[in-house]
């Protein structure tokens, strides 16, 4: 190629970097969810759309691209322009892909721009009636008496890493039983066809209000703020479980971290809002309030870990 | 008339080819497992080998049976083809309005009744009606006219 | 009486002048959208779904049921109309209704469809408010192995729902199962016959199934064919559209035991209308006495799936409500309308939010009763749908049916899916294979493996311990006895033609 040719290419995509840049966002912004209309995750977009749309004053598209365990919607979001217009908002599933899927068509580190921590809580293991004790170290004497069930919402899903993750870090004699997603989970077990379910505070904690499901402990290594009733994993001497579940926003790979840091601060001012810290209320959940950096860190250890454990329990082979 | 019922010779021992594959894919890509503890090749196999048996069955009794042969239609077949396959195309790199003014002009071509005039009419018309629908009215995130360029 | 109390403040809630509105406003957009071929239950929310959130939870759920039960209507109207089913329900209705529609009956179809939905729906409405709790309970109980217990109950009782030699027939079920198969195991994680398709390790959805088999399948017989004699438009009179006293006495009994199938299964979350709808065909077909009617426009054949997916529609409320589990994809979206609005679905459900439990159940009769007003006097203007010419019809009814099958998961290869299903149904057509029993292979097949193998689980490899358990062991002997039944008839209808054909060497 003709060196001045290259470099006026060069020096006008930078301009127009920098332009893009200032004006921020310069037209409507597409957040790719890469599940069907009305799930839990959609159900975190599509309000925040609306708050993002008041503060950036340009409309805020949300596009749900469901399939593939959300690897449809975020391979899509990887292969968009870095200029901050096509954003991604996903969950845990982001960071067990790539211990399950070998034919990944981005690379989770390059491809992909971790931006915002949004919603974070941690996983709770509940128990159904077929479990007598009422905490995580008389139900791990239980379990070697009486072999558990551990339900998951489906093989590869966060259910499933997290009950594995509980298996290897208390060497506990149990089986794993699939079910299809975690409507099923939670009926099984408390119909009392399964022990345990490991998920989200969201989606258990109603049942626990009513009595038909019990919290055993929170998997974190202390009590968790909003829960302060139910005992840590940290408390019955079990740790190598607090991995915390989550939705964040995420962008192409190679996006300009000034850009990072603004879309980091007009997203933590949404979840700043009434009706976000209303919804965050009745999920059981905390906004994130980390930086790009920090959510990065977490990211990539999430990775790892689940990559480790799929190797060392056989998952998904 | 034919001397044999060649419908139903073919009919089952395509599904016998098909069950046959399938059984046989399954076999050597996927883990079988025990019956009591069913791997992800189990069904696929079993199944296939039912569906194999099931196509004999159909195509025996028809070799001492006659029967007709139904005529295959090969202009709609290809017309149609390219009339889905241009809407799968066009939906996401040019947009609504030209996705559906060419699958509907392109679809009336699998007969010779419709004049091309009539054809374009209905292609607009067609334009028109999904448009109102599902972009106006139902407000799909859908864009209705890219320039991919 | 608290029942009396808890439905006066449900009537209440729901004839509040902006409830009144928007159920309306729900039951006729459902009713119109859902007549466009392609567009089912769950694209048509799925579309509408952003409206709702600028209404309040109530509203908002009234008028999305009333999408829902609108749209499941309308579906049944372009299915006997066209022979294009948007959903596996009216794949089912089409069996017959077709037909029928094909003998100039189609108003008397529609007619009886409509009082259909309107009985189905008031009878799973009743079963909804009087049992809700009750039925929650029991639904619990089942576990892996019920459900594997009655899913192959469903896979032989319903079997022999076509008219096609029972090889041929067994042979699509089991075709279809092998479709089902397709996609990520719901056990191992491993993706089966995707070929390194991501598109396909969700497996194919059933609406781009029945959207190709049927739909693109029926366009590409059709098309070019000599057309049969164009319905005259006297049919579209409105003394045409009345059924006959005999319509009537047929179609009582098979209405009551249709409601009775909806309601049961459709109470079960996991299993859903569509499989109500086969189960409650079959049984008409077994029960009669004149079985060869069926597939040749026997109005039991559209009142039985009719009333069953109805009463399903309404009962599949209960799980949704009650657990806060949904039964399908479409209850999802529902509890998808009351999250946003901050009210978790879940068991305090009702006794927290008692004006919006009652007013719903109350929205959806009222709901029911509108879908009647409306569409009895609609029907003249579906029939003469009909009057069009096919050739300007078609190239319509393909544009839909790409539009619909899209917008699903916005995918263009869903697109390309119907298009390879529509050469499949259409190679299907040509070799008299029958489609139905595909399409029953393909929604029980994979419920019959998965629940099959996770009983097995838990049964920790000890099959014993599934077929001792009480209610799976009932139900297994029960379809053991069907099958044996079935078994034995068809060799004693064999060896009578044995006879009859010795005695009668020429015959």
């Amino acid at each position: 190629m003709n060196k001045t040719f290259a470099a006026t290419l060069a020096v006008t995509l930078s301009a127009t970097a920098v332009f893009a840049q200032d004006s921020f966002p310069s037209g409507p912004v597409t957040i790719i969810v890469p599940y069907g209309t009305g799930g839990s995750t959609d159900m975190t977009a599509r309000p925040l759309a609306i708050e993002l749309e008041n503060i950036w004053g340009q409309p805020v598209v949300i596009e749900n691209k469901p399939g593939a365990g959300s690897m449809i919607g975020t391979t899509e979001m990887t292969q968009a322009d870095p200029d901050g217009h096509t954003l991604l908002i996903n969950t845990a599933a982001i960071s067990t892909a790539p211990a399950i899927q070998t034919d990944l068509q981005f690379d989770p580190e390059a491809d992909v721009t971790p931006i915002s921590l949004l919603v974070t809580s941690p996983y709770v293991l509940a128990a159904g009636s077929n479990v007598k004790s009422d905490d995580l170290s008389a139900f791990l004497e239980e379990a070697e008496e009486r072999p558990m069930f551990l339900g998951t919402a489906g093989p590869g899903s966060s259910s499933h890493f997290m009950s594995e993750l509980l298996i290897e870090a208390t060497d506990i004699p149990a089986d794993i039983i699939h079910f299809s997603g975690g409507g099923e989970a939670q009926t099984n077990m408390m119909g009392g066809h399964s022990d345990t379910y490991i998920s989200t505070t969201a989606s258990v904690m109603p049942y626990v209000n009513d009595g038909r499901t019990k919290a055993l402990a929170v998997l974190a290594p202390e009590r968790f703020e909003l829960l302060p009733d139910v005992p840590s994993s940290g408390e019955a001497g079990v740790t190598g479980v607090d991995i915390n579940g989550w939705v964040a926003l995420f962008g192409p790979g190679g996006m300009d971290p000034e850009l990072v840091d603004q879309i980091n601060a007009d997203f933590a001012e949404a979840m700043a809002t009434d009706r976000m810290q209303e919804q965050l209320e009745a999920n059981y959940a905390v906004a994130g309030d980390l930086t790009p950096e920090e959510f990065r860190e977490i990211y990539l250890r999430d990775i790892e870990t689940w990559k480790r454990l799929a190797e060392s329990r056989n998952i998904g082979q | 008339m034919l001397d044999r019922d060649y419908r139903d010779i073919v009919a089952g021992l395509g599904l016998t080819a098909i069950g046959a594959a399938a059984a046989l894919y399954a076999l050597f890509n996927y883990n079988l497992g025990t019956f009591t503890r069913m791997g992800p090749g189990m069904m696929p196999v079993s199944l296939g080998i039912i569906l194999a048996v099931f196509g004999l069955l159909i195509a025996f009794p028809a070799l001492s049976r006659s029967g007709d042969l139904p005529p295959l239609k090969i202009r709609p077949m290809i017309v149609m083809s390219i009339s889905i396959f241009s809407f799968a195309l066009m939906i996401e790199s040019v947009g609504l309005v030209p996705a559906v003014f060419f699958t509907t002009v392109i679809a009336t071509f699998s007969e010779t009744r419709v004049p091309l005039v009539s054809a374009l009419v209905l292609g607009a018309g067609m334009t028109l009606l999904t448009w109102s629908l599902f972009i106006l009215g139902l407000g799909l995130p859908i864009s209705s006219f890219d320039w991919p360029f | 009486m608290e029942l009396l109390a808890n439905l006066a403040l449900g009537l209440e809630t729901a004839v509040t002048p902006t409830n009144l509105l928007f159920c309306f406003a729900g039951v006729f957009l459902g009713t119109f959208v859902g007549v466009i071929p392609g567009v089912g239950p769950l694209a048509a929310i799925s579309m509408l779904f952003p409206i709702t959130f600028y209404l309040d939870p109530t509203a908002a759920l009234i008028m999305l049921a009333g999408i829902y039960y609108g749209t499941t209507y309308g579906g049944s109207t372009a299915s006997i109309l066209l022979n294009i089913p948007g959903a596996t329900s009216s794949a089912v209705t089409c069996l017959d209704g077709h037909p029928m529609a094909k003998q100039g009956r189609a108003g008397v179809a529609l007619f009886m469809t409509t009082i259909a939905s309107f009985v189905g729906g008031s009878f799973g409405i009743i079963i909804l408010s009087l049992f809700s709790p009750l039925i929650a309970e029991y639904a619990l109980t089942f576990g892996p192995a019920e459900y594997f217990a009655l899913m192959v109950l469903g896979l032989i009782a319903a079997s022999t729902i076509s008219n096609a030699s029972p090889s041929k027939g067994l042979a699509m079920v089991v075709f279809g199962m092998l479709f089902a198969t397709v996609g990520t195991d719901s056990q191992s994680g491993v993706g089966r016959f995707t070929f390194g398709s991501m598109s396909l390790l969700e497996g194919f959805g059933i609406s781009a199934m029945a959207m190709g088999l049927f739909g693109v399948g029926e366009i590409l017989s059709s098309v070019g064919a000599t057309r049969i004699a164009k319905i005259d438009s006297s049919s579209a009179k409105l003394l045409n559209m009345l059924p006959s006293k005999d319509d009537w006495r047929r179609s009582w009994l098979p209405g009551l035991r249709g409601s009775s199938i909806g309601s049961f299964i459709g109470a079960l979350p996991g299993t859903g209308p569509s499989i109500a709808v086969f189960m409650a065909y079959a049984f008409e077909k077994r029960v009669s006495k004149t079985p060869e009617r069926f597939g040749h426009g026997a109005i039991e054949g559209v009142v039985a799936p009719e009333t069953a997916n109805n009463a399903a529609d309404q009962t599949a409320f209960i799980p949704t409500l009650t657990l806060g589990i949904p039964g399908s994809a479409t209850m999802a979206l529902m509890l998808g309308a009351l999250m946003i609005h901050g009210i978790q679905p879940g068991p305090t459900l009702i006794v927290e939010q008692p004006s919006l439990f009652w007013g719903l159940v109350m929205s959806f009769w009222i709901g029911n009763l509108l879908l009647l007003i409306l569409n009895l006097p609609l029907i003249g203007l579906w029939v003469r749908l009909l009057l069009i010419p096919y050739h300007y019809l078609y190239p319509a009814i393909l544009v839909f049916l790409c539009i619909g099958a899209y917008s699903v998961r916005a995918n263009p290869a869903d697109v390309l899916i119907i298009l390879g299903f529509g050469f499949v149904g259409y190679a299907m057509r040509l070799a008299d294979l029958p489609a139905a029993p595909l399409l029953l292979g393909f929604v029980l097949g994979p419920l019959v493996e998965t629940q099959f193998r996770r009983a097995m689980v838990l049964a920790r490899g000890d099959f014993t311990d599934v077929v001792t358990r009480p209610i799976a062991g009932t139900v297994l002997a029960l379809a053991a006895a069907i099958l044996v039944w079935t078994l034995v008839s068809a060799i004693m209808r064999y060896r009578r033609g044995m006879k009859a054909l010795t005695r009668n060497p020429t015959g």
